[in-house]
């Protein structure tokens, strides 16, 4: 857990102040136990009111504070696991960002989900339900087993045994009979299924799988249900065994008193003090053993949180000097490299004015070489960019000199503006609507506003304006050398035409490869 | 936000069992509460009292010890209860969720997108654990022992009983009153995180855009300040919901001592035995103690508790009526229909007839509603103005009475952007046909320029996973020969050449023209006009 405790460290002293100011709280509900019976004992003895006074006040003291200690303790907490919270998505985010981008072009949308958001918050229950309840009920505890050891220190020596016991047998109890690794897979098993169903719900209903799906689900419920009913029962013998020691040491404690009374070692108003207080100095064992019964689910959230974390970065080759750009890009014999697909090798060469269009069957690997050529993948053969070896370039130094257009690029839940902005921050509305008028979009834009939101997904357009405006973005990145990957998709042929010819002669001062599977003209 | 919904014992049919249990162990509770404390006193006074021995007061050490254990027990049985029938309501509503969604019976995921739903299936759905297995059980403990203990408090002592009555109502009292603020505030938390969620699946889904365009490390500080105010937000609900507990907390301790005290002034003026004392002192914290529970589990169960709503309102939509049945289609004609947009003009879709044995082609600019009108036909989209008439020989319908599932029985499909379950190739043709046989699979699948060599593994090939290798194209042709072996009466095409190369392009224009030779209704939009030039067009105009 190294890297995951880079992240929990720098919070780890506020969390515990709020463990020790929960735990006094609970020491205040043992107070007040101990001075009520004593209050109450002292005055069937019928003493002076004045004998009382100060047993009054504690017990209104200690009834105020409890409840003001607690509120304190809590708001701390949440407030430092929160904190950390966000800086663990962020350290999340940055690894993701971090690897090699082929991964995360391919990531699954359902193990995105559940790593980032349901493993991360789990990670906060790991203070918020398990250390710090342990601690309050170990301070706790403490304060209650103290006094009685003050009152009768053989009898507080045989308790504060029996507490001691109890403070990590429970807890193993309920970790031991819980769920283990099984429920994890199924819990992902059925988290994936569902967020896969979800997205192709009407593909789904168009072609009669949902009961596959469905009957997948219910399955994988089914075992899950079985490990859920075995953490239940855990947590309950764990709650048995609390009764059970509270019950032995209010047994014990009564039955040493008498001899303690007999003896005159124990004060007589005393009596109630020492058999009552058993009965809360284990109440702040209560919620354990339901919290340490989830205890193994929250350490494999944290631990593929880690897991995650560890990763090792892509890697960055050595930065070099770069050569100014000659707008020549060249192939020759490259083939990139993807796990159990065979492509052919390609050999081409892009220069100012003479774009290149990379055309070819579906599958034959076109969108793959731009992977290669841009860094994403590795490859065989040689690509240059102006005259220097593409390998000898990291993919953020040869990704400064492109603008680039993906296959599977995305268009953000936000505005137009922001949309756009992502390719030129400091783009003007002037700039943004000139690119959209070169996709024939500026007519549509300037009628609904650059403020309209997207949508999630793009939902708000059409598939070809979606595409056009990816197209608009990455035309207003302004570098040397333009890289489209199927710019015309979802397009009818005289429109993308109309487009190419305007993109080329947008282009001339700059090296164009296009891939595509149309016969385009773009000179 | 009610503590708990009617509609909840409406979807869920293991709730009321469970509920029935759980009334009958919380009685069982208070009673042994009662006993156990009389005993425990016993013991006490008997020690201070008068002069026992440990042998004379062995068989009530042993009753004691008996309380304890059967307390023990019954908490056994209800933590049992709890997780199965926990795991039983939300199995219950998880697949009612899944029935109305998958079966196309809500317009929920049409109108918030599938990420939105998937994480009130997941996520959501198990939030409500906390509601099931730890809030519902102490809420009838909260209605039985603290009634029943006051009633043993007031038969022992009047004032005492008095002190419990005035006290108890104020945390109801205090709870309704700041569960006023919660209420809304907890709404506003789920809003967060279901934005913070979406958020982050936007971010993550566009990773590779921002790397190519260098902006992927700028988008940390984005997050950190949406994490921050996350944070912000949630630790003001928290702030108010402490605060409700900070007040129950207060107001049971300082009854407790109100009541320690009241009990020793009256024991000096020798009003009250010390038996009675002792025993209303340990029984008095047992009234407020569940009650504290329960809103505090309240609180834990808030998230829950407002997933729940979402998934009630999903349950109750008002479902499709159609259901009208209609024999092999031959003819589809509409009116002018209109469709509204959020946010942006109104669409216009022009009136037109399409029919059997010829290509039926809709052409017309980006933009101009060739989508939504497939989402029409497809009847994934029935909020629109105007009538779609569907006709088989001589019978009649609008689109909109007719019966779901037999019309999509009807109606064969390739979409614009295609979802694969995770299944092998095999699995996915068969979803298309599920008779088919290897070979004819092979078959379907070369008609539309795809060779299984092509693929890695064959027809063993696995899609929908994480290391997909297949091309965008390669993945559209395998949707295609699935939506080519359907036997419907409607084939709908997409953009099919998409993405494909003009030799195969060439073959799919074969495939598709044998299709309409069958007397299958072609419904083709394409933006390629080469490619069936000359047939009947539709044409759809610019957005007026």
């Amino acid at each position: 857990m190294k890297n995951l405790r880079r992240f929990v460290l720098p919070e780890a002293p506020r969390i515990l102040i709020a463990a020790i100011i929960g735990g006094l709280s609970s020491a205040m509900a043992v107070g007040l136990l101990a001075c009520s019976a004593w209050l109450i004992s002292m005055a069937s003895l019928r003493p002076p009111i004045m004998v009382l006074e100060v047993a009054i006040v504690a017990v209104r003291f200690f009834g105020l504070s409890r409840g003001v200690l607690r509120y304190m303790a809590r708001i701390i907490e949440h407030n430092s696991a929160l904190r950390t919270l966000t800086k663990i998505r962020v350290g999340l985010y940055l690894k993701l960002e971090g690897q090699l981008p082929e991964y995360f072009v391919m990531l699954r949308r359902g193990e995105v989900l559940r790593r980032m958001v349901a493993d991360s918050e789990l990670l906060m229950d790991l203070w918020l339900r398990i250390a710090n309840p342990w601690v309050g009920a170990l301070v706790s505890g403490t304060a209650g087993l103290g006094i009685i050891f003050a009152l009768a220190p053989h009898l507080g020596m045989v308790l504060a045994a029996i507490f001691v016991t109890a403070l990590f047998l429970i807890p193993v109890v309920s970790v031991g009979l819980s769920a283990n690794e099984g429920q994890r897979r199924e819990e992902e098993r059925i988290f994936d299924a569902i967020i896969q169903a979800s997205d192709s719900v009407q593909e789904s209903l168009i072609f009669g799988y949902q009961k596959a799906v469905r009957t997948e689900i219910a399955g994988a419920q089914r075992l899950l249900n079985r490990i859920d009913i075995k953490s239940g029962l855990a947590a309950g013998l764990a709650i048995f065994l609390q009764y059970l020691v509270t019950g032995l040491s209010v047994v014990i404690a009564a039955a040493s008193s008498i001899a303690l009374f007999h003896d005159k070692t124990l004060a007589g108003v005393n009596v109630a003090v020492v058999v009552l207080l058993p009965l809360v100095i284990f109440d702040g064992f209560t919620g354990l053993p339901a919290a340490f019964s989830r205890l193994s689910t929250i350490m494999n959230s944290a631990r593929s949180v880690d897991t995650l974390l560890s990763e090792p970065a892509f890697a960055v080759n050595l930065h070099g000097d770069k050569n100014p750009s000659t707008g020549v890009i060249e192939f020759a014999n490259a083939i990139p490299r993807l796990p159990m697909v065979k492509i052919e090798p390609f050999s081409g060469r892009a220069e100012i004015g003479r774009p290149l269009v990379i055309s070819g069957k579906s599958g034959a690997g076109k969108s793959s070489l731009l992977h290669a050529l841009i860094g994403f993948l590795d490859f065989e053969g040689a690509i240059t960019i102006s005259g220097q070896p593409a390998a000898q370039m990291s993919s953020e130094e040869r990704i400064e000199e492109f603008a680039i257009l993906l296959q599977q690029d995305h268009l953000f839940a936000t505005s137009i503006r922001e949309n756009l902005k992502i390719g030129n921050p400091d783009a003007s509305d002037a700039q943004i609507m000139a690119s959209l008028d070169l996709v024939e979009l500026s007519e549509l834009i300037s009628k609904v506003g650059l403020e309209t939101h997207i949508g999630a997904y793009g939902h708000n357009f059409s598939g070809g304006e979606k595409q056009r405006l990816k197209l608009a973005r990455t035309l207003l990145r302004n570098r040397p050398y333009l890289l489209l990957d199927e710019p015309f998709e979802y397009l009818d042929a005289e429109q993308a035409q109309r487009i190419a010819a305007r993109v080329s002669n947008y282009c001339k001062t700059k090296t164009l490869i296009v891939i595509s599977h149309l016969a385009i003209e773009l000179n | 936000m009610k503590p708990l919904d009617p509609r909840l014992l409406r979807y869920s049919r293991s709730s009321r069992g469970f509920i029935f249990a759980e009334v009958i162990l919380a009685a069982l509770n208070a009673l042994l509460i009662i006993l156990q404390s009389a005993a425990i006193v016993d013991l006490v006074c008997r020690i201070f009292q008068s002069h026992t021995t440990v042998s004379q007061l062995r068989t009530r050490f042993l009753l004691v010890l008996t309380f304890f254990v059967l307390r023990g027990l019954l908490s056994i049985g209800s933590e049992y209860l709890a997780a199965f029938s926990s795991t039983r309501m939300r199995n219950e509503l998880r697949i009612g969720l899944l029935d109305k969604i998958l079966g196309g019976r809500s317009r929920a995921i049409f109108k918030e997108g599938p990420a939105t739903i998937s994480l009130l299936a997941t996520k959501g759905i198990d939030n409500l654990d906390s509601y099931f297995s730890r809030f519902l059980p102490q809420l009838f403990i909260a209605a039985i022992v603290p009634l029943a203990v006051g009633l043993t408090i007031t038969s022992e002592d009047l004032i005492s009983g008095a002190i419990v009555l005035f006290t108890v109502p104020l945390i109801p009292l205090f709870g309704i009153l700041i569960g006023r603020f919660t209420g809304a505030a907890t709404e506003k938390r789920w809003q967060t995180m279901s934005l913070l969620s979406g958020y982050f699946l936007d971010l993550l889904s566009g990773l590779a855009t921002l790397k190519v365009f260098g902006r992927s490390r700028k988008q940390e500080e984005r997050l950190e300040e949406v994490g921050e105010r996350y944070r912000a937000e949630t630790m003001k609900v928290l702030k108010v919901s402490f605060l409700s507990s900070l007040a129950l907390e207060v107001i049971a301790t300082l009854s407790v001592a109100l009541i320690a005290v009241s009990i020793g002034l009256r024991l000096v003026d020798g009003g009250l035995s010390l038996r009675t004392g002792l025993f209303i002192l340990v029984l008095a914290p047992e009234v407020y103690w569940p009650i504290r529970q329960v809103a505090l589990f309240f609180h834990a169960a808030a998230d829950g508790v407002e997933a729940a709503n979402r998934i009630f309102e999903i349950l109750e939509e008002p479902e499709s009526v159609g259901v009208e049945v209609l024999d092999t289609v031959t003819e589809i004609d509409w009116d002018q229909l209109t469709v509204e947009f959020p946010g942006r003009e109104t669409l216009s879709i022009p009136s037109g007839r399409i029919c059997a044995g010829q290509i039926n082609l809709i052409t017309g600019p980006s933009g101009a509603g060739k989508s939504t009108f497939l989402s029409i036909i497809l009847g994934f989209n029935d909020n629109f103005i105007g009538q779609v008439r569907v006709r088989a020989g001589q019978s009649e319908c609008e689109i909109r009475t007719l019966a779901p599932t037999s019309w999509r029985q009807q109606i064969s499909w390739l979409p614009q952007e295609v979802n694969f379950p995770a299944a092998t190739v095999r699995e996915v043709l068969h979803q298309g046909n599920p008779d088919a046989i290897d070979s004819e699979l092979i078959r379907q699948l070369s008609r539309v320029g795809l060779s299984p060599s092509e693929l890695p593994k064959g027809l063993d090939t696995k899609l929908g996973t994480l290391t997909e290798t297949l091309s965008v194209g390669q993945k559209r042709k395998i949707a295609l020969a699935r939506a080519l072996m359907k036997p419907a009466s409607i084939l709908i095409l997409d953009e099919p050449s998409a993405s494909v190369d003009d030799v195969s392009e060439a073959d799919i224009e074969q495939a598709i023209t044998e299709e309409i030779q069958r007397g299958k209704i072609v419904i083709l939009v394409s933006h390629r006009v080469k490619l069936m030039s000359g047939e009947s067009a539709i044409s759809f105009g610019v957005r007026s």
